[in-house]
């Protein structure tokens, strides 16, 4: 197959050996590469029952298939292994510069065993791997640590690097790798795995080139798609204040197959940030997914995108992407000039600080972005910790003598910075919140009902009240809790039924039907599966999707670039099979899937009272059912059935039925 | 007469969306995405840099891994 290297570099810590394995073409043509090549290696190098935190565990950094091969909006890699937050499996996709970069290298991808006894970073360029001692830069943040490590190992090329900060490397299970200054695979608590492997950072300086099958079609696709983004601008009357309208008339009740191509113009004017304001048609969680919109409504003001983009000096683009929706944004006026720039912060981060802990101080949640940038800390999963926390204050669960005389009060932004600095060291009662909601609802008697999250992974900020699909990606993906699993809101751009035959054409209907249990909705839900993961196989970016396969052409990408004669469906199923391997990952680790469903308060178990989201509750467990009823997974369990690894040829790779 | 060696990348600004991929793939970064305030979106479009222009060895995998064709090598005029 064209478009990649046709070999993956395993590192073993414990031995301090860097080898190359050449991947056989039958593993290509079932897994592409990206994700799809990682499930296939976890599968086979990590022993069932590993300790996430142990030398047994495999921690992957996988370019896409398309990454670096002339398509445009490729350029994201993943990080896998299994999640110390979850037990089960882990993933964690990224931006940045660092993907291309290992293709560059000679590999499809970075598998790392072991665990050092010394901290020490693997440094790879023509020479070869090895692996260097880090002592000197750990417990230096991951921002000074790229800067150095480039710095030090730039002799013409200039190395792309992935590292950790401090709180990876104290394990905290809520940690995530970084990369092109603050770029972050967060997911997963995949950081506390390189930081239990002693593994500082990776830094690469190939400079070898990645050929596509047929080039000039490559070409002849981006430049179609080039024009059509450029050519996508927003006008002028549609600004951060004409969202809230927008989002409430697309949230009442709206279903439609929309060319997605408007939402380039969107991503390129503010990036994810304008959902800031258009959340408030109910989709923006608020005071620790407890409260209605109407009480951040007034407070939304102050994070309209259009103040945020006030601070932008610079657009920033993810390799290979002609959108742009990142942003460099000036902070040396805030908080003493600690810091003089940081990458804009997304949606996520701006409702994790500021709606989930009803804060409306915008420039302290710059200041927590780079904070948990430096340190290598998920955002969604601090912000829904620190949440946690402020409702057990108000509950009463804990007072002063447990926080060492922090109080935890709605609002306030100081506390949850103090909060996060003691998180990231492991000091003071941030020690108890260090891990997730999960451990720290261990920690703390009677906090059971603060503590939200999927199978230990808190959820990404779009509430599942307004949006039932999500809830259901949410509590179905193998690697739960996340909000870039799929929704339907997602879907409905995408045009996936013009090039799938058996996925369901979008209708002009309302959204009423989402709160029912239906094959159709289920379908939609599978089709959102399958897309999700190939896009993780190419190295693609949701993002892209959303502007629409008839624009963002994958299928015709995967074809020039590898030359495999597959048709869309085919290439669907690599995102069925890979999606089924993730699923088989964590049934050989005795998860059940159901353990894995958002808890009931994102279900509106008890309904919030008012608000755009008021009374909405829906059948989750029912939904559940439909869904592996109609991927081929037993509707009961969520085990895949037998039959269906069969199907798509995966029995071989899982150890066997299901 | 000018050599092969001496051609040095020309973009194309009007049609390049900023993707880095010559940035990523020149095997000296010759290029940076460092020039600004050319669009409404402030948007970083590649340039070679000062030391860049010296290193550039004319290879042309910049032009060649543009995804949309908009890098030319071309000899410089005087």
């Amino acid at each position: 197959m064209k478009g990649v290297m046709g070999k993956i570099l395993k590192v073993d810590l414990d031995t301090g050996e860097c080898v190359d394995e050449t991947v056989d073409e039958r593993i290509y043509e079932k897994f592409l590469g990206g994700i799809g090549l990682a499930t296939w290696v976890s599968h086979r190098d990590i022993p069932p029952g590993a300790d996430p935190l142990g030398p047994e565990n495999v921690l992957g950094f996988v370019p896409g298939a398309l990454t670096g091969t002339g398509s445009l909006v490729t350029g994201r890699f993943l990080v896998t292994g299994k999640s110390p937050l979850t037990g089960g499996w882990g993933d964690a996709n990224c931006g940045g510069t660092f993907s291309p970069g290992i293709k560059q290298t000679g590999y499809d991808g970075i598998f790392v065993r072991g665990s050092s006894p010394d901290p020490v970073y693997l440094h790879v360029d023509h020479r070869g791997a090895a692996l260097l001692d880090a002592s000197e830069y750990w417990g230096v943040d991951a921002v000074e640590t790229e800067k150095q490590l480039i710095g030090k190992h730039r002799v013409k090329k200039k190395p792309v690097c992935v590292t950790i900060g401090q709180a990876g490397e104290n394990r905290l299970l809520i940690s995530g790798i970084v990369n092109d200054r603050g770029r972050i695979a967060a997911r997963s608590g995949l950081g506390a795995v390189m930081g239990s492997k002693n593994l500082k950072a990776i830094v690469l300086a190939g400079t070898k080139t990645v050929k596509a099958a047929n080039p000039e079609r490559m070409k002849e696709i981006s430049i179609e798609y080039a024009r059509r983004v450029r050519n996508m601008n927003l006008p002028g009357l549609v600004n951060g204040s004409v969202f809230p309208i927008l989002g409430k008339v697309l949230g009442m009740n709206v279903r439609a197959p929309i060319n997605g191509i408007t939402m380039a113009g969107i991503f390129r004017k503010y990036g994810t940030v304008f959902a800031n304001t258009s959340g408030l048609n109910g989709d923006l969680p608020v005071k620790n997914w407890g409260g209605s919109v109407n009480l951040f409504r007034r407070k939304a003001r102050k994070t309209n995108p259009d103040i945020m983009m006030k601070r932008e000096t610079g657009k920033y683009h993810c390799s290979a992407c002609n959108i742009g929706c990142g942003g460099e944004a000036r902070i040396s006026d805030i908080r003493d000039g600690e810091w003089s720039t940081t990458h804009k912060p997304e949606y996520e981060t701006v409702a994790s600080f500021g709606s989930l802990l009803l804060n409306d101080d915008l420039d302290g949640i710059y200041y927590i972005n780079e904070l948990c940038n430096r340190a290598g800390l998920d955002t969604i999963s601090a912000g829904n910790t620190i949440a946690f926390a402020y409702e057990c204050w108000e509950r009463g669960l804990i007072s002063k003598e447990d926080t060492g005389g922090l109080e935890l009060k709605w609002g306030q932004v100081d506390t949850a910075i103090t909060l996060l600095r003691q998180m990231i060291a492991r000091e003071g009662f941030g020690a108890i919140l260090a891990d997730g909601v999960k451990e720290a609802a261990k920690r703390i008697p009677g906090s059971e009902e603060c503590a939200n999250h999927a199978g230990g992974q808190e959820p990404g900020m779009h509430d599942p009240r307004f949006e039932p699909g999500m809830g259901v990606h949410m509590s179905v993906d193998p690697a739960p809790g996340k909000h870039t699993a799929g929704t339907e809101a997602y879907y409905m751009t995408t045009a996936v039924w013009d090039y799938c035959g058996w996925a369901p054409k979008q209708k002009v209907e309302t959204k009423a039907r989402e709160w029912t249990v239906t094959d159709e909705g289920a379908m939609k839900n599978v089709t959102m599966s399958a897309m999700k993961q190939l896009i993780d196989c190419s190295g693609g970016c949701l993002f892209a999707l959303m502007t629409g396969l008839q624009n963002w052409r994958l299928f015709d990408w995967l074809t020039a670039a590898t030359g495999l004669e597959k048709t869309p469906e085919d290439f669907m199923e690599v995102g069925l099979r890979v999606q089924t391997m993730r699923q088989m990952f964590n049934v050989r680790e005795g998860i059940r899937p159901e353990e894995m469903k958002i808890n009931d308060r994102l279900v509106g178990r008890p309904p919030l009272a008012d608000g755009p989201t008021a009374g909405s509750t829906f059948d989750l467990e029912g939904q559940m059912r439909k869904y592996w009823e109609n991927i081929g997974w037993d509707p009961e369990s969520g085990i895949p059935l037998p039959d269906t690894l069969e199907k798509l040829g995966i029995s071989e790779y899982t150890g066997g039925a299901g | 007469m000018s050599s092969v060696k001496s051609k040095r990348p020309v973009v194309d600004y009007s049609g390049c969306v900023g993707c880095g991929e010559c940035v990523t793939f020149c095997p000296f970064s010759c290029l940076e995405l460092s020039l600004t305030g050319m669009d409404r979106y402030n948007t970083r479009y590649p340039a070679l840099t000062g030391k860049g222009n010296e290193d550039c060895t004319s290879c042309g995998i910049c032009a060649a891994k543009c995804p949309i064709g908009v890098i030319t090598m071309e000899n410089p005029r005087n």
